[in-house]
C-alpha cells in the first residue's frame, strides 16, 4: 500500500507543474532572494539613498558638505537651492532614506549643526547615516577617534572560504523549514480531496488502511521534503560559496529531520481538519505563526525575550537551529545531538498522534 | 445458489443512538440485492460495518469466514463509493493499477487485472486517458471497474448511477448483472427505486436502523398492497385549493412534485375510481394525465418515509 501512495502522491506532483514548481524551484530562488538581501544587511553594505540640504553660510560647514559630496559612502542627492522643508518633502515621499541639514557652524562642537530628518519606518537609516556623519567629522578633526574599534567573528572562516556571511548560512535553514512546511501542507491535503471524492471509504476497507496511508504519505512528504532542502543548499553552495560539500552528511541528515517533522505537522494538520477550505485556512496561518515568530522571516535575536521564548517551540527554531550549527558554528554531530533528538521526538509524537486520529476518525 | 454474505444479530451504536438494531440479513452468490429505506433508515451505518469502518455487534460472515473486528476484508469486499472515488490526476489505466496495488493483488497480475476490468466496463479505448476528461458516465463505469479487479466475493454499490444519464445508468444496470452472473454477491445501496424492481432479485427494507422486510421486490409489493390499487392524478400547473377539493373522495396525497397526487383504493372499488377519474379530468382541463396501477416501491417508500411503517 505504501508504494501505492508514493506512486499516487508522485503524479500527482509530477503533473501539478506549478506545484512541481513550488516544490523544487521556488524555494532555491526565494532562499537566494533571502540570502541576497540579509547577507547585504548584516555586512555592512546596506545602502541608504540620503538627501543632504547645506543651509549655513559658515565657510567650513559648507566645505564639508562639498567633502561629503564629493566622498559619499552612500547614494546621497543634494542641490545647493534645497532647503530644510525640500529635503523633509524628499524623506516622507520616500524618495530618499534619511536627508541632513548642516544649518550651523560644524566646528562648534557645543551646538547643533547637522538636523537629521528621518522615516521613522526606517530608524536604521538614520542610525547608518550618523555613524558615517561621525566618521567624517572625525577625520575632519583629525582625530584617531574611528581606530579605537577592533573586530573579530565569534564564529571560526573556513580557511578556503573568505566570502561565506553567517546570515546567508542562517537563511539556509529559515528558508528550508519555511518551504517543507508549506509544501508538506500542500501535499498532505490529498487526504481531504480523498475523503471528499470518496475515494478514502474505498481505501478503508482494511483496519491497517488509515495507518498504512498515513504512513505512505509520511514517507513520500519525507522523501520530497528532503530533495527539497538539498535544492536549497546546494542553491547557497553554488552561488554564495556556502562550504557545503565536506558537510553532505550532516547536511543531508538536518534535511532529512527537517522534512520528517514538517511532514508529520503537515499530516496531524490534516488529521484534524474536516473539508479543504479550513485546511487551506489553518495551515497558512500555522505556516505564517511558525515562520514569524520561530525565526524564518527575520532572526529571532531581533525580537523581543517574550517572543524569543515562544520561538523555542517551533519547528522553525530548532530546523534553523539544526543547519546554522553545521554551517556557522561548526558544531559537530555530538553538538547537535540534542537538537535532533528535539526534533526527531517531535516529529514521531506528531506522526503518532496523526495515526492515531486517522485511524480513530477513519481519515486518511 | 450458495450464501456468499450474511449477517446475523448485526448492530451499531453511534453514543446513545442506535443507528443499526439487531440486522440479520444474507445474499447469495450471483444475486442482486437491493438495499432502500429513507434518510437515516441505517444504509450507510450497515456498509460502513461490513467494511469494518465502524465498531459493529453481531456476525459478519462472507463465504463462511467470519470477519472478525480489526480484520482485513480489502480482498473479499468491492466497494463503489457514492462520489467518484477515483484520482483525476492519473490516468484510467494508473487508477486501475494503484487501486489493484492496493486491493493487494500480485504484482504480475496487476496489468491483467487493470485491462481486463476495463474490457468488462467498455472502456478499453480509454486506458490512457486522464480521469478528469472522461463524461460521467464513463467515470461511474471505471468507478465500478476498481472495485471488481480482485475478484470480490461481495459487490456492495452505493449509488452508482447517482448523476447520470439514461444510457449511463442502463449501461451500469447491464454492468450489474453481468458481475453477478459472474458469481459476485451484489449489494445495491440507491434511492431510484424504480430501477431496484427492474434490477433487484431481492430487496431489504430498512427503516430506523431494522430490517423491516426482506424478499423479492413482487412479492414485498402483495404482501404489502394486495389487492390495493393506486390512483395518480398529474396536473399541469399548481393545483388550487379548489383543484384539491375535488379530490376528497379519496385520500390523495402529494408525491414526489407538488403536481403529482396519489390515492390508494381497494380493488373492488375499481370501477367507481375510473368513473371518479374520467370525471375529474373532465371537470379539469389542467390535468394532464389519470392513471390506475399496482402500487410499486416509490409508493412503499413515500408510505414509509410519512409514517415510519410498512402498510
Amino acid at each position: 500500500m505504501i508504494s501505492a501512495v508514493f506512486r499516487i502522491m508522485w503524479l500527482r506532483l509530477w503533473r501539478d507543474k506549478g506545484a512541481l514548481v513550488l516544490a523544487f524551484i521556488l524555494p532555491g530562488f526565494i532562499f537566494a532572494i533571502f540570502a541576497a538581501i540579509f547577507s547585504s544587511a548584516s555586512g555592512g553594505q546596506l545602502d541608504i539613498r540620503v538627501a543632504m540640504a547645506v543651509t549655513s553660510p559658515v565657510e567650513a560647514t559648507q566645505s564639508f558638505g562639498k567633502r561629503i559630496a564629493e566622498n559619499a559612502t552612500f547614494s546621497l542627492t543634494t542641490d545647493a537651492n534645497w532647503t530644510e522643508a525640500d529635503v523633509r518633502e524628499r524623506v516622507r515621499l520616500g524618495q530618499d532614506d534619511v536627508g541632513f541639514v548642516m544649518f550651523g557652524d560644524i566646528r562648534d562642537p557645543n551646538t547643533p549643526s547637522i538636523h537629521i530628518i528621518k522615516d521613522p519606518s526606517r530608524d536604521i537609516a538614520a542610525t547608518i547615516l550618523m555613524g558615517q556623519l561621525r566618521q567624517k567629522l572625525a577625520v575632519l578633526a583629525q582625530t584617531t577617534s574611528t581606530e579605537i574599534f577592533v573586530q573579530s567573528s565569534a564564529i571560526q572562516a573556513n580557511e578556503d572560504d573568505t566570502q561565506t556571511d553567517p546570515s546567508v548560512t542562517y537563511y539556509i535553514g529559515a528558508t528550508a523549514i519555511l518551504f517543507l512546511l508549506f509544501s508538506a501542507m500542500q501535499g498532505a491535503s490529498i487526504s481531504l480531496e480523498e475523503r471528499k471524492s470518496g475515494i478514502s471509504d474505498r481505501l478503508l476497507t482494511g483496519p491497517k488502511g488509515a495507518t498504512l496511508m498515513t504512513l505512505g504519505k509520511f514517507l513520500f512528504l519525507t522523501m520530497i521534503g528532503t530533495l527539497q532542502a538539498v535544492v536549497i543548499v546546494a542553491v547557497a553552495g553554488f552561488f554564495f560559496k556556502v562550504p557545503v560539500a565536506g558537510l553532505a552528511l550532516p547536511l543531508l541528515f538536518a534535511s532529512l529531520c527537517a522534512a520528517a517533522f514538517a511532514a508529520s505537522i503537515a499530516l496531524l494538520t490534516v488529521s484534524l481538519c474536516t473539508s479543504l477550505s479550513q485546511m487551506n485556512t489553518v495551515s497558512t496561518f500555522l505556516v505564517l505563526l511558525f515562520s514569524a515568530i520561530g525565526g524564518s522571516m527575520v532572526p529571532r535575536f531581533m525580537m523581543p525575550d517574550w517572543l524569543q521564548n515562544i520561538g523555542r517551540f517551533t519547528p522553525n527554531h530548532w530546523v534553523i537551529e539544526s543547519y546554522y550549527g553545521i554551517l556557522a558554528r561548526g558544531q559537530s554531530v555530538s553538538d547537535l545531538l540534542s537538537v535532533w533528538s528535539i526534533v526527531i521526538g517531535a516529529t514521531c509524537v506528531c506522526l503518532f498522534l496523526a495515526v492515531f486520529i486517522s485511524h480513530k476518525m477513519m481519515r486518511v | 445458489m450458495t450464501s456468499a454474505f450474511s449477517v446475523e444479530g448485526l448492530s451499531v451504536q453511534y453514543g446513545a443512538a442506535t443507528a443499526l438494531d439487531n440486522v440479520s440479513c444474507h445474499i447469495n452468490s450471483g444475486e442482486v440485492v437491493g438495499l432502500i429505506g429513507p434518510n437515516g433508515a441505517g444504509k450507510t451505518s450497515f456498509i460502513k460495518a461490513v467494511c469494518g469502518r465502524v465498531d459493529a455487534k453481531g456476525v459478519i460472515k462472507i463465504q463462511d469466514k467470519i470477519l472478525k473486528r480489526g480484520m482485513d476484508r480489502q480482498n473479499l469486499i468491492g466497494l463503489v463509493p457514492q462520489d467518484i472515488g477515483l484520482y483525476p490526476h492519473m490516468t484510467c489505466l494508473e487508477n486501475l493499477e494503484v487501486f489493484a496495488r492496493i486491493m493487494g493483488l500480485p504484482s504480475e497480475h496487476r496489468k491483467s487485472g487493470a485491462l481486463s476490468a476495463l474490457a468488462l466496463v467498455d472502456l478499453n479505448d480509454k486506458s490512457g486517458a486522464l480521469v478528469n476528461t472522461l463524461s460521467g458516465g464513463m467515470k461511474r463505469r471505471l468507478n465500478v471497474a476498481c472495485a471488481i479487479m480482485h475478484a470480490p466475493k461481495l459487490l456492495i454499490l452505493d449509488e452508482p448511477t447517482a448523476g447520470t444519464d439514461m444510457p449511463a445508468r442502463d449501461s451500469i444496470h447491464r454492468l450489474t448483472r453481468k458481475l453477478a452472473q459472474s458469481g459476485m454477491a451484489v449489494l445495491l445501496v440507491t434511492h431510484e427505486l424504480e430501477q431496484v424492481e427492474a434490477l433487484c432479485d431481492r430487496v431489504l427494507i430498512f427503516a430506523k436502523g431494522r430490517l423491516l422486510s426482506e424478499g423479492t421486490p413482487s412479492d414485498i409489493l402483495e404482501t404489502c398492497f394486495g389487492a390495493t390499487r393506486e390512483l395518480t392524478v398529474r396536473f399541469g400547473t399548481l393545483p388550487t385549493p379548489a383543484m384539491l377539493a375535488d379530490l376528497s373522495p379519496f385520500n390523495f396525497i402529494e408525491g414526489e412534485l407538488p403536481t403529482m397526487w396519489s390515492a390508494l383504493t381497494d380493488e373492488r372499488k375499481l370501477s367507481m375510481a375510473s368513473a371518479f377519474l374520467a370525471t375529474l379530468q373532465n371537470n379539469h382541463p389542467e390535468i394532464r394525465e389519470i392513471g390506475i396501477r399496482r402500487p410499486g416501491l416509490p409508493t412503499l417508500m413515500q408510505i414509509l418515509e410519512k409514517t415510519g411503517q410498512l402498510p
